[in-house]
């Protein structure tokens, strides 16, 4: 502890005293030293500052690095963004160039058919009316965002599982197509969570959820609201979950964004 | 009062020029801040009390960040560099209010 009482008593160098004490028998700085010292002092200073400076700044790394992980994630968004655009155009192309050639060989009734195929597995994109079913998050309570893990936040998101009974409740209803946020359904669409995000096809999804289902909007209504998907949705509002049904004149629903690549089965071959 | 003059010339430099600071130095910058703030402090106080000196004031101030960032360093190397530097602070921090509280006494007689 003598170290410290030392510190408290006497603070200062004492190389102060001493230099009081050698100045007043008389000894003076030679001109060097005056320099030397001056210099050095300058050299203090600097330091000084640039170090305050340069602590109160934000570090430049950390900026760079995220100015430029951010222009990273821009440019691959429009990327991603213009590679659908195209694939869009292409498919809508190729559907042309089908129709066309299959009308073209004499099969109008081909063209027909693969036409309707086409619109029935959700390659093609599908006009009509039509019954709207939205999900909504419940609303966050007044007073800030809580803890977004609690229970009763949990309870009020909706979630995949939720997604899976309406869209599930509208097919058994008798709809021709679905969409979800304008991502159209086929039979081997998956929707998924992925933490807090719900995945349509693997591409995330922000709430409002607006599933858009094409049949007669009556009998789509009717036969939801019979069904389990109906008393789901009535357990959800429980939680807090906003759900609107609303029949609609015309829904667009668009070509599905994903692959269709032809699956066949082949027979086994009978082992004599 | 050449030592003033002289730091005086440097704070100004420093703001004017802007020099930038290497990478490695950067760990070091915090605890040299101190160890110069506490040296300054000790030359006002010796101000006041008559007996400041301008090589003592020089030397004490750079020795103080010198020393203090060769600390940080070897405690780095060890591994207890976070435990070195608040030690360092400690004694720093009990000595600027040492002098702080001599030069308050100076100034207002209480």
């Amino acid at each position: 502890m003598s170290l410290l009482a030392r510190l408290m008593t006497h603070p200062l160098e004492p190389g102060y005293a001493t230099a009081a004490s050698r100045r007043a028998h008389g000894h003076r700085l030679g001109a060097t030293s005056r320099a030397v010292t001056a210099l050095a002092a300058v050299l203090c200073g600097l330091s000084a500052v640039v170090a305050v400076n340069h602590l109160r700044r934000p570090a430049p790394e950390a900026v760079q690095a995220r100015r430029l992980v951010e222009a990273e994630l821009t440019e691959r968004i429009a990327h991603v963004e213009g590679t659908r655009t195209s694939n869009d155009t292409t498919r809508r192309r190729i559907a042309e160039l089908q129709d066309q050639a299959l009308t073209g060989a004499g099969g109008r009734a081909l063209a027909d058919e693969v036409a309707g195929l086409g619109r029935l597995t959700g390659e093609l994109a599908v006009t009509g009316p039509g019954l709207q079913v939205v999900l909504e998050d419940a609303p966050v309570p007044a007073g800030g965002q809580p803890d977004a893990d609690s229970v009763p936040a949990r309870r009020g998101r909706v979630t995949d599982r939720d997604l899976q009974l309406v869209v599930n409740g509208l097919w058994a209803a008798g709809a021709e197509a679905i969409a979800i946020n304008g991502s159209r359904l086929t039979s081997l669409s998956a929707i998924r969570s992925a933490g807090q995000a719900i995945l349509v096809d693997l591409q995330p999804q922000l709430p409002p959820y607006e599933i858009a289902a094409l049949g007669e909007p009556d009998r789509l209504r009717t036969h939801l609201a019979e069904g389990i998907a109906g008393r789901y949705l009535d357990l959800l509002t429980a939680d807090g979950i906003r759900s609107r049904i609303s029949p609609r004149a015309r829904v667009d629903l668009p070509g599905s964004a994903s692959t269709f690549r032809l699956h066949h089965a082949r027979p086994v071959r009978e082992v004599p | 009062m050449i030592a003033v003059l002289g730091l005086v010339i440097g704070v100004i430099a420093g703001l004017v020029i802007e020099p930038t600071v290497p990478g490695w130095m950067q760990p070091y910058l915090p605890i040299a801040v101190v160890a110069a703030l506490d040296a300054v402090l000790g030359g006002l106080r010796a101000v006041l009390d008559g007996i400041f000196d301008d090589r003592v004031f020089v030397v004490s101030f750079l020795s103080n960040i010198v020393v203090a960032a060769l600390m940080v360093y070897l405690g780095d190397q060890l591994g207890v560099g976070s435990q070195l530097a608040t030690g360092v602070v400690v004694v720093l921090g009990i000595r600027i209010f040492s002098n702080a509280a001599a030069i308050r006494r100076h100034l207002f007689k209480a």
